[in-house]
């Protein structure tokens, strides 16, 4: 008996949508009742590169005969995109009402690694879109007729070049889609026409109005600001220049925040986070201009209940700064760290700097639960020297639990500090913060 | 009625079950009767959890008259070790890609517990689970029958189902030129 054949037609269609889409085409071949049967079949989705399951032949079969709306596209191309009709696959996309979709340039070839191939333009045509990721391409110039992506909520940008203009290109990108509510750039460059301006960039603003999770990775000032974001919650920026002054007014309201301070880092004169509740940092103590930026920030967030640092060690000592209580004490003691409840130190080597800042949060934290110390793999100071040292400073608030860890990297190269250009324990810092934070920066529903 | 005398598992967690009182008996459409874990069967099954807000159960046995014993053994089975397992980290965890998002890969015991289920077995549960409206149990059932699908040729496929070929010789042509891509093993 054909048990398959007698299933009722929704149990064929929960079948064929765990297909992959070349095999549920292929269903055409068994029998009759078959034979259009993927075409009406809700809910398949285009999968193609991902592995080798799909041939480009497939995608064309299923885009020309498939009858249904396509939510779901994520297209991986290769080596060769110029033998692929991506252009006519967007097209068809767009008019099968696309409101996923993944692009993604990917060569096996690491030396082509460097040419990026343009997106076509027909991708601006997909208007029902609500997530989009592209990765490794060049965005090109948007035409007169891109009336913007009026449901678009996630957008991701991985790795992407806007090529002549691209400051207008990437501003207008933001601005014409005004409901999104997350999104993340990695590493976007923009190149103009003249390739050597030297970094003369012309000012721009990401304005998003709806905006609530913001990721901004970037090694480049592109003369980006952030103007100010009403719904922002969440904030995750490593910008290495003097873009994250001008990034930080915008965020006033965010609740969860976590950046980087580099040594080209000067904050001086910030707004108030009065919302900000988890702050996780990545940087050093030794340089006066990073201590001094991560105090501007820690005295402007009174609200502040979790504070992560993430110190980055340096191979060989260029310290300019020695903390101690005066300086400290010098910032203004009203307010800083009245709210704190729990402060995490990663990566300690038990410096004096370092034990000094200890000893200045433990001072003037009322309500502290829990201080947790991770000591570096590489520090001459043993874990009970830290904590004995630690357990003499006064506590303002004397249930403040001292906890002294081994720190265990997952890399054995995470000494490499972030400033070095390591990318690395970039990521493994915002996935620790992602999981401190509990970010929902990536998840798509 | 007696209680049937369930096998292996499925008759060790009855016993415990029994005893915290936390169950529900289904009866079978010839009769025999299985009991199964309420919590279980009200997570993984819509239309018991229905029955069981809505009082509609009979202590005596709840009439299942579309399932038959095995495939309500079965049902029952995959409830009570459902019951009893931890889901994976893979199961909480979030996907970064939306591909494999909306469905979940299935468990290494669920892969077990339907890879030794005979063919006929497997569509049972496949009804049975549709009827009960186990969205989980038909994600483990359909990705199996999908898995056997997998990579195969029409006539592999026809085989393995026993399907039967009604297409004329005319018409089998026409689908091979409109889809010669997907005939290159035939």
């Amino acid at each position: 008996m054909d048990h398959l054949s007698s299933l009722p037609v929704e149990m064929h269609e929960e079948i064929l949508r765990r297909l992959p889409l070349e095999d549920a085409i292929r269903t055409s071949g068994l029998a009759n009742s078959w034979r259009y049967r993927w075409a009406r079949c809700p809910g398949l989705k285009l999968v193609f590169g991902e592995d080798d399951s799909t041939t480009a032949a497939a995608v064309d079969a299923f885009l020309a005969r498939y009858t249904c709306n396509v939510s779901h596209a994520q297209i991986e191309l290769g080596d060769e995109p110029h033998t692929i009709d991506i252009d006519g696959w967007l097209r068809a996309l767009a008019a099968k009402a696309i409101r996923y979709l993944v692009l993604r340039f990917m060569p096996s070839d690491s030396s082509l690694l460097r040419i990026m191939p343009l997106a076509p333009a027909s991708l601006f045509s997909c208007s029902q879109l609500t997530s989009l990721v592209l990765e490794r391409c060049n965005i090109p110039a948007l035409p007169p007729s891109f009336n913007g992506f009026p449901s678009l909520e996630t957008l991701q940008l991985d790795v992407v070049n806007f090529a002549e203009n691209g400051e207008k290109t990437f501003e207008a990108l933001i601005a014409k889609s005004p409901l999104l509510r997350s999104l993340n750039c990695q590493y976007p460059s923009i190149s103009g026409d003249d390739d050597d301006n030297g970094g003369n960039y012309c000012e721009w603003t990401i304005r998003a109005p709806n905006l609530k999770l913001l990721s901004f990775w970037a090694w480049e000032d592109y003369g980006w600001r952030v103007y100010d974001l009403p719904q922002i919650e969440e904030a995750c920026v490593h910008l290495t220049g003097p873009d994250l002054a001008r990034f930080l007014p915008g965020m006033t309201r965010v609740k969860g925040l976590c950046m980087v301070i580099t040594v080209d880092t000067i904050l001086e004169q910030l707004p108030y986070f009065m919302y900000l509740k988890d702050l996780a940092l990545h940087t050093l103590l030794t340089k006066s201009s990073q201590v001094l930026s991560m105090l501007c920030i820690l005295r402007n967030a009174p609200n502040l209940e979790n504070l992560h640092i993430m110190l980055v060690q340096e191979q060989e000592d260029t310290g300019d700064i020695e903390v101690n209580m005066g300086l400290l004490d010098a910032q203004g003691t009203v307010g800083f760290f009245s709210r704190l409840k729990s402060f995490q130190l990663y990566d300690s080597m038990g410096h004096k700097n370092e034990m000094c800042f200890i000893e200045f949060v433990m001072s003037k934290a009322t309500i502290l639960q829990e201080i947790e110390i991770y000591i570096h793999e590489y520090s001459s100071k043993s874990m009970e020297d830290v904590y004995d040292e630690s357990s003499q400073y006064k506590r303002a608030s004397p249930h403040a639990e001292i906890i002294v860890n081994r720190y265990v990297p997952l890399f054995a190269d995470y000494f490499i500090s972030i400033v070095s250009g390591c990318t690395n324990d970039i990521f493994i810092f915002q996935r620790r913060i992602r999981c401190t934070l509990q970010s929902l920066m990536y998840v798509y529903t | 009625m007696e209680v049937d005398k369930g096998k292996g598992e499925a008759e060790e967690t009855r016993k415990v079950a029994e005893a915290d009182r936390d169950t529900v008996t289904l009866k079978s459409s010839d009769g025999k009767l299985f009991e199964v874990s309420k919590e279980a069967a009200a997570r993984l099954s819509t239309v018991l959890a229905g029955m069981i807000a809505g009082g509609s159960i009979d202590d005596n046995g709840t009439d299942l008259k579309q399932i038959g014993s095995e495939a309500l053994e079965n049902v029952v089975d995959y409830c009570n070790k459902h019951a009893n397992s931890i889901p994976s980290a893979a199961l909480i965890s979030s996907s970064i890609s939306f591909n494999t998002a909306p469905f979940k890969e299935p468990e290494e015991w669920e892969r077990k517990f339907v890879d030794r289920l005979s063919h006929d077995a497997l569509f049972d549960l496949v009804e049975a689970a549709n009827f009960l409206g186990m969205e989980r149990l038909l994600d483990v059932t359909c990705h199996k029958i999908s898995e056997m699908m997998k990579g195969k040729s029409p006539d592999q496929i026809r085989e393995v189902f026993n399907i039967k070929n009604d297409y004329t010789k005319e018409e089998l042509e026409e689908i091979r030129q409109e889809l010669a891509w997907a005939f290159y093993d035939d």
